[in-house]
């Protein structure tokens, strides 16, 4: 299991030092608040996979906790998730977020510490936004919001007009979350991990992220840069071991209302880096569009189309659709997402239905729908196909 | 005999009762004062009812409570803060002009920190962005059917940032009880789901205090109703009303609190780093 799921040294410093630091500007006139949830998560393969020892992909118990505090100069968030984890046999505190926010003037922000990063038009595409995912949540049925982990890293904006200049610093290299064979199987024989190559943890070995963004008028635009590396091990060294290869990589987006409706578009450039004795994937051009409306009331369809054109090789392309239908005073949401690869005959479907019993208590129930053949993404997954249910109290 | 001197916490009774009374005068619905003008037209009337409805003072801040309670008598509850901007300042503002709402999200606690910004155009399609912040992201919302439930209740969409005056036709009838009535008719009718609205409005404040929607049938299916008006900085302000979905058995009573004009909310607060970190300063 990779270590950010667990507990680390550097997330409880991290955790520490944004509760002393929201303090100590801000003990004459700190604002505290406490907030969180309870939930419990259970999910169940709907077929056998001989591959794997236990026939559910998400059983466990977790609460999240918020702490926020705010004074005049800075503020400190925490969010920490204790979680009783079935599966895994465990118990584990989970540094979700500690970070320090402090306004350096009047247009200078700086965000230091653990944190969830965001930028970029997709649903549920990411092509500029290589900040760390959590792959493995996203397909046993947690919540979506899951999907987003969480990397140590200081964010500076420059607010300059309807431009913002942003910059991210993550010291050490930071990889997504990703299925491994321990929860869930990739194809592996029973018993059989995937294990790659760790990058240094060295300063200097980090990731550096940027973006400038402008409103104009109606029209957002965006360009991106980043320097580090592939967030999954994609490439293989001399002796056989997958590890993650140096990555540049450029790109631009732009979105608008158009025909009563959202659209957006993205694109980006990546150039990978490896020694003559390695394997690293070919320099590629990714792009997607999207559009997204409300066709009646309370229901809102959006579709995409992303394609990723290695400089040489095979592309792939791939759709997406969503509907979300709100019923009975937007207590019941229907939810749809789903992806699939006309290239490869790959999809992963995302069904979802959810029930607001009262202001804080929120029944949910979906499921992660793989198929396709071995080699491709979905495919390889198809054995893990599952059904979840979720009970969340909020507070 | 010495004579009676008050004690602190005795003054401080005193003038905290005064302070209630004040607080009870201003809460009290104002009795309509003035006449009704008889040579004001429909569209007079309206434009001015936009005006004090919707765009009082160079901005404004209210944090609203919702309730909202269903055929079985069960209750939701909202908390939200409102934040607006106003384009044009004064009753020209009326004729409809634009304006930037940012909405931010207290309860319940799983929208908790959400934060809605919108560019209202007089004139083509609002902008609207939802800020959520457990995945930090900013999601751009598609201007989509003002007559949409906000937030899960009896309100619209269209109840809160006001309905364009270019959308009915109005037609003015004879007054009742010393109020201007208003006849509103769609122009496209298929747009929406009423055939026609009915408002009364003080002639004093231009306050509409009363709303019944008829469908097509002549039936009024939904009705508004002004509880509370109170003048904040010279403004009439609605702090308390009700709409009533007559067919589904469903009330949403909003109260106003906190009500402020004229904050100075500088423009750049509307803007996606506020989204991102609502602006504290402005909404305690």
């Amino acid at each position: 299991m990779s270590m950010m799921r667990k507990l680390n040294l550097q997330s409880v410093i991290f955790a520490v030092l944004a509760v002393i630091a929201a303090g100590a500007p801000t003990s004459l006139q700190a604002q505290v608040e406490v907030h969180g949830f309870a939930e419990l998560d259970t999910a169940a393969r709907l077929q056998d996979d001989p591959a794997m020892e236990s026939d559910f992909t998400l059983q466990e118990a977790r609460a999240q906790l918020k702490l926020e505090a705010f004074g005049d100069l800075a503020e400190a968030h925490v969010k920490l998730d204790f979680v009783r984890d079935e599966l895994l046999g465990e118990t584990r505190i989970e540094v979700r977020e500690a970070y320090v926010t402090a306004t350096l003037g009047e247009s200078v922000e700086l965000r230091a510490g653990r944190q969830i990063l965001t930028w970029g038009t997709g649903d549920l595409l990411f092509l500029n936004d290589l900040f760390p995912k959590d792959y493995i949540a996203f397909f046993v049925g947690q919540d979506d919001e899951y999907l987003k982990a969480p990397s140590n890293s200081v964010k500076l904006d420059l607010f300059a007009g309807d431009t913002t200049f942003s910059l991210v610093w993550t010291p050490i290299y930071t990889s997504d979350v990703f299925p491994t064979g321990e929860v869930l199987s990739i194809g592996l024989p029973e018993g059989m991990v995937l294990e790659a190559k760790a990058p240094p943890k060295r300063l200097g070995e980090g990731e550096f992220a940027g973006r400038i963004a402008r409103t104009a008028g109606s029209t957002e635009l965006a360009a991106y840069g980043y320097y580090g590396r592939l967030p999954q091990p994609m490439g293989i060294d001399e002796s056989g071991m997958p590890f993650f290869p140096r990555l540049w990589q450029a790109g631009a987006s732009i979105r608008r209302p158009l025909f009563g409706g959202i659209f957006w578009l993205e694109g980006a450039w990546g150039a990978t880096e490896g020694d003559p004795n390695e394997t690293v994937p070919e320099d590629a051009g990714h792009a997607f569009a999207g559009f997204e409306r409300e066709m009646a009331k309370d229901f809102t369809v959006g579709v995409q189309v992303q394609v990723d054109a290695p400089r040489e090789g095979d592309s792939r392309t791939q759709l997406t659709l969503r509907l979300t239908k709100l019923a009975r005073r937007q207590t019941v949401r229907i939810g749809f997402f789903g992806f699939y690869s006309p290239d490869d005959k790959d999809g992963h479907l995302r069904p979802s239905i959810s029930y607001d019993l009262s202001d804080s208590v929120r029944l949910t129930a979906g499921a992660n729908i793989m198929w396709g053949d071995a080699t491709t993404p979905f495919g390889q997954l198809e054995k893990n196909t599952n059904a979840y249910a979720r009970v969340r109290y909020s507070f | 005999m010495k004579p009676t001197r008050l004690h602190g916490s005795q003054k401080t009774r005193i003038f905290g009762l005064i302070a209630v009374l004040a607080l009870f005068a201003l809460a009290a619905p104002m009795p309509a004062m003035a006449k009704p003008d008889a040579n004001l037209t429909a569209q007079q009337i309206v434009q001015r009812a936009n005006y004090s409805s919707y765009y009082s003072g160079k901005d404004g801040r209210s944090k609203v409570k919702m309730t909202i309670t269903d055929s079985q008598g069960r209750e939701r509850r909202r908390e939200l803060t409102i934040l607006r901007l106003n384009s044009v300042v004064g009753p020209e503002a009326g004729k409809g002009s634009d304006q930037k709402y940012l909405v931010v999200f207290h309860r319940p606690a799983d929208v908790r920190g959400m934060v809605f910004l919108v560019w209202k155009r007089a004139k083509g399609d609002d902008d609207r962005w939802l800020y959520l912040p457990a995945l930090d992201l900013v999601k751009r919302i598609a201007a989509g059917d003002e007559r949409t439930s906000f937030a899960g209740s009896d309100f619209f969409y269209e109840d809160v940032s006001g309905r364009g005056l270019q959308e009915d036709e109005h037609k003015r009838l004879p007054d009742e009880d010393g109020l201007y009535v208003i006849e509103n008719t769609p122009k496209k009718p298929g747009s929406v789901e009423f055939a026609s609205y009915k408002v009364w409005i003080d002639p004093e404040t231009f306050i509409p205090m009363k709303g019944q929607y008829l469908d097509r049938s002549g039936k009024v299916y939904r009705t508004m109703e002004v509880q509370a008006v109170e003048t904040i900085q010279g403004n009439p302000t609605v702090t308390k009303s009700k709409i009533a979905d007559v067919g589904r058995g469903t009330t949403t009573i909003l109260e106003f609190t906190g009500v402020k004009y004229d904050v100075g909310l500088p423009d750049k607060i509307f803007s996606e780093r506020y989204l991102r970190r609502p602006p504290r300063k402005y909404l305690r």
